[in-house]
C-alpha cells in the first residue's frame, strides 16, 4: 500500500470535501482510514449521525471498504447487521456488481451502500423494520439472494448454479442446474452467461464454498454431464439400427 | 416545523444559524452580554465619574447576528468635552487600549481594539472589538455624529454616526435577509465586508417590486440577480457619512466575488439545492425524522435499494 498511499490520500481528499466533509482521513499503520461522523442528510436536512470507521483498502473498491459503527450506538447483534467486532454488514458480497460496480468511487460508496446501511438503521430504531427488507443470516442470506436471482427454489438447484458461476469454464451442453434434464443451452444458460459476467467470481466462490460446506453434496446433482445420450454430430447414423429393413438379405 | 418549501427551509436556517426572537437566551449571546458588562465595569473602576458609554454596535445592535457569532462589536465613545479617557483620539484610544490590556490579550485594529482572550485563561464565547470614539456635538442624544480615530489611511479620524448605521439596518425590514446573505457569505467565503453586504442588500430590496420582505426565497433571488447581472452600476453610501469613501471597501475584487457567488447560488436555488449554499439545519422534531424517514423509504428506486446481511 505505501507507495500509493499519498496519491490515495491526495484523491480522496478531494473528493470528500463535498459528500462528507466531517470524516477525516488519517494514514494509519500503512492503510487510509476515514473516521468521524456520518451524517444522514436529505434536502438539506441532518436527520441522524453515526460514528463511523471505514478502513479503505484500495480506491478502485476491488476489495470492498471495511465499515464499522464506532459510536456503540448499534447493539452488535447480528440481527441488527453488524458482527460483535462493529463491523456492518452492508450488504451481500455477491451484490456487489449492483451496488459497487466498476467505475464506483470512494464518495459513491459512502454515498450508496453505506449511507443505505445507515439509513436502515435510523429507520429500523423509529419503525422496528427494515425499509428495504434484509437479507436473512449468513446461507439462508445466500440462497435467498439466488433463489431470486435465478428463479429457483431448490437448494441444490442454487448450489449447482453457483458451482457453474465459479467454474472457469462452462459447456453450453452440460446439464441445466434448474435440474430440468435439459443441457444448458436449451434452458437457462442466459441467465447463467449474465450472472458469470456480473458476479465477482471470489464473491460466488465464497458463497459456493459457504453453501457446499453445509450440505451434503449429491454427486448426480454436480454431475455436469447431460442426462440424455451424447449425439456425436459427425457419424453417420447408425441406419441398421434405425431401419431394420436395411439388414434384411 | 415540517420543511416543505425552500422559505420553510430559509425559515429553519434563521433559526437554527442566526439569533432570533426564539433563540435570544443562547448560551452565546448571554456569555457576550456578561462580558459586555465586564469591560464596563472594567472602564468604569479605571475611569470612574467619565462621560464614557459602552454601546452595542456591529450585528447585535442591529439584530443580524449569525451564530456563532463571529464577534461583538461595543462602541466606547466619550462625551465631547470629556477629557478623562484622554485628550485627543489617539490618546483615548492608547488609553483604552492600555487598559482592557491589564485583563485581556489584545490587538490593535485600524479602528478598534481587539479583545481575544482572557488573561486570566477564561473563555469568551467570540472576541470583543471596542471601537474609542467621542460625540461632536454636546448632546450626543439630539446627535449622535462622532468620530472614531483610524490607526491607518490618509486621515487618523473618521466621522461616522453609530445610532444612523444601525437604524438604517435595523429598521429596514430586511434583516432577515441580511442574517440569510450573511450565512451564504460565510459559508461560501464571499470576500464582502459584512457592512457593504448589508447596504447593498438594503439598496436592492428597496428598490425592488413586487418582492415580499417575508419571501425569502424571492429576496434572495432578487439580491443575487442584482450582484450577478448589475454589480457594477450599484451604490452604496455610509447611513452615517454619506462623505465617507466606501470604495476601498466596495472594491472591484469585492463585485468580482460577489458576481461570481451570486450565479453559483442562483444555480442552485433554481434545482431547488438551497442546502448546497446555506448549509444543512437540524432536524429536532421527532414527528418529522420520521416523515423524512418514510418519505426516503418510498422514494428509493430498487436499484437504489441495498439490503443489510450477517454473516454468521
Amino acid at each position: 500500500m505505501g507507495a500509493n498511499l499519498e496519491h490515495m490520500v491526495a484523491t480522496l481528499e478531494q473528493e470528500l470535501i463535498t459528500g462528507q466533509p466531517d470524516l477525516a482521513l488519517v494514514v494509519e499503520n500503512d492503510s487510509l482510514v476515514l473516521r468521524g461522523p456520518f451524517k444522514l442528510i436529505k434536502d438539506g436536512r441532518h436527520f441522524d449521525t453515526y460514528e463511523i470507521e471505514v478502513l479503505v483498502r484500495a480506491l478502485d473498491l476491488h476489495q470492498i471498504p471495511v465499515v464499522k459503527e464506532i459510536g456503540g450506538r448499534i447493539p452488535k447483534n447480528p440481527d441488527r447487521h453488524i458482527n460483535d467486532d462493529g463491523t456492518a454488514c452492508l450488504f451481500l458480497p455477491d451484490e456487489r456488481f449492483r451496488l459497487c460496480p466498476p467505475g464506483t468511487t470512494i464518495p459513491d460508496f459512502l454515498a450508496g451502500p453505506v449511507w443505505n446501511y445507515f439509513y436502515s438503521q435510523s429507520y429500523f430504531e423509529e419503525c422496528g423494520t427494515w425499509p428495504f427488507g434484509e437479507h436473512r443470516h449468513g446461507l439462508e442470506g445466500v440462497l435467498d439472494f439466488y433463489s431470486e436471482l435465478t428463479g429457483m427454489t431448490e437448494t441444490l438447484s442454487i448450489l449447482k448454479f453457483l458451482s457453474y458461476l465459479v467454474a472457469k469454464k462452462v459447456k453450453p451442453h452440460w446439464s441445466c442446474y434448474c435440474g430440468s434434464g435439459t443441457q444448458l443451452t436449451a434452458c437457462h444458460l442466459e441467465i447463467l452467461t449474465h450472472c458469470r459476467s456480473t458476479i465477482l467470481r471470489r464473491d460466488a466462490l465464497q458463497s459456493y464454498q459457504l453453501l457446499k460446506s453445509t450440505l451434503p453434496i449429491h454427486r448426480n446433482w454436480l454431475e455436469k454431464k447431460s442426462t440424455k445420450p451424447k449425439r456425436n454430430k459427425n457419424s453417420f447414423p447408425d441406419l441398421a439400427k434405425t431401419f431394420p429393413i436395411f439388414l434384411k438379405k | 416545523m415540517a420543511i416543505q418549501t425552500p422559505n420553510d427551509y430559509l425559515q429553519a436556517v434563521l433559526e437554527q444559524k442566526t439569533v432570533s426572537s426564539s433563540n435570544q437566551t443562547n448560551d452565546y449571546i448571554k456569555e457576550l452580554v456578561d462580558e459586555r458588562e465586564k469591560v464596563k465595569t472594567i472602564l468604569e473602576t479605571k475611569y470612574p465619574g467619565a462621560s464614557l458609554a459602552l454601546h452595542f454596535a456591529g450585528s447585535y445592535a442591529k439584530n443580524t447576528m449569525t451564530l456563532p457569532p463571529s464577534d461583538l462589536d461595543l462602541a466606547a465613545y466619550v462625551q465631547r468635552d470629556e477629557t478623562a479617557v484622554g485628550d485627543t483620539l489617539e490618546d483615548i484610544y492608547q488609553n483604552l487600549h492600555d487598559t482592557l490590556a491589564e485583563t485581556y490579550n489584545v490587538e490593535k485594529h485600524r479602528s478598534c481594539v481587539r479583545l481575544l482572550s482572557r488573561k486570566d485563561g477564561e473563555e469568551m464565547a467570540a472576541s470583543i472589538d471596542v471601537v474609542p470614539g467621542r460625540y461632536i456635538n454636546e448632546d450626543s442624544k439630539q446627535d449622535s455624529q462622532c468620530f472614531i480615530y483610524q490607526t491607518e489611511g490618509e486621515k487618523c479620524r473618521l466621522k461616522t454616526d453609530l445610532r444612523a448605521q444601525v437604524r438604517h439596518v435595523r429598521d429596514s425590514g430586511f434583516t432577515n435577509i441580511i442574517k440569510l446573505a450573511k450565512v451564504w457569505k460565510k459559508q461560501n467565503n464571499v470576500s464582502v465586508r459584512t457592512f457593504v453586504l448589508e447596504l447593498l442588500i438594503i439598496k436592492i430590496l428597496s428598490n425592488a417590486e413586487d418582492v415580499k420582505s417575508s419571501d425569502y426565497a424571492a429576496c434572495l433571488r432578487t439580491v443575487w440577480n442584482a450582484f450577478k447581472e448589475d454589480i457594477e452600476n450599484i451604490s452604496i453610501e455610509d447611513p452615517g457619512n454619506a462623505n465617507n469613501d466606501l470604495s476601498g471597501i466596495f472594491d472591484a475584487s469585492t463585485k468580482a466575488s460577489l458576481k461570481s457567488h451570486a450565479s453559483t447560488a442562483l444555480t442552485c436555488a433554481d434545482i431547488d439545492m438551497w442546502s448546497s449554499i446555506l448549509g444543512t439545519v437540524e432536524v429536532k422534531d421527532k414527528a418529522e425524522k420520521r416523515a423524512i424517514l418514510e418519505s426516503i423509504r418510498v422514494s428509493t428506486p430498487q436499484v437504489a435499494q441495498s439490503r443489510p446481511w450477517a454473516r454468521i
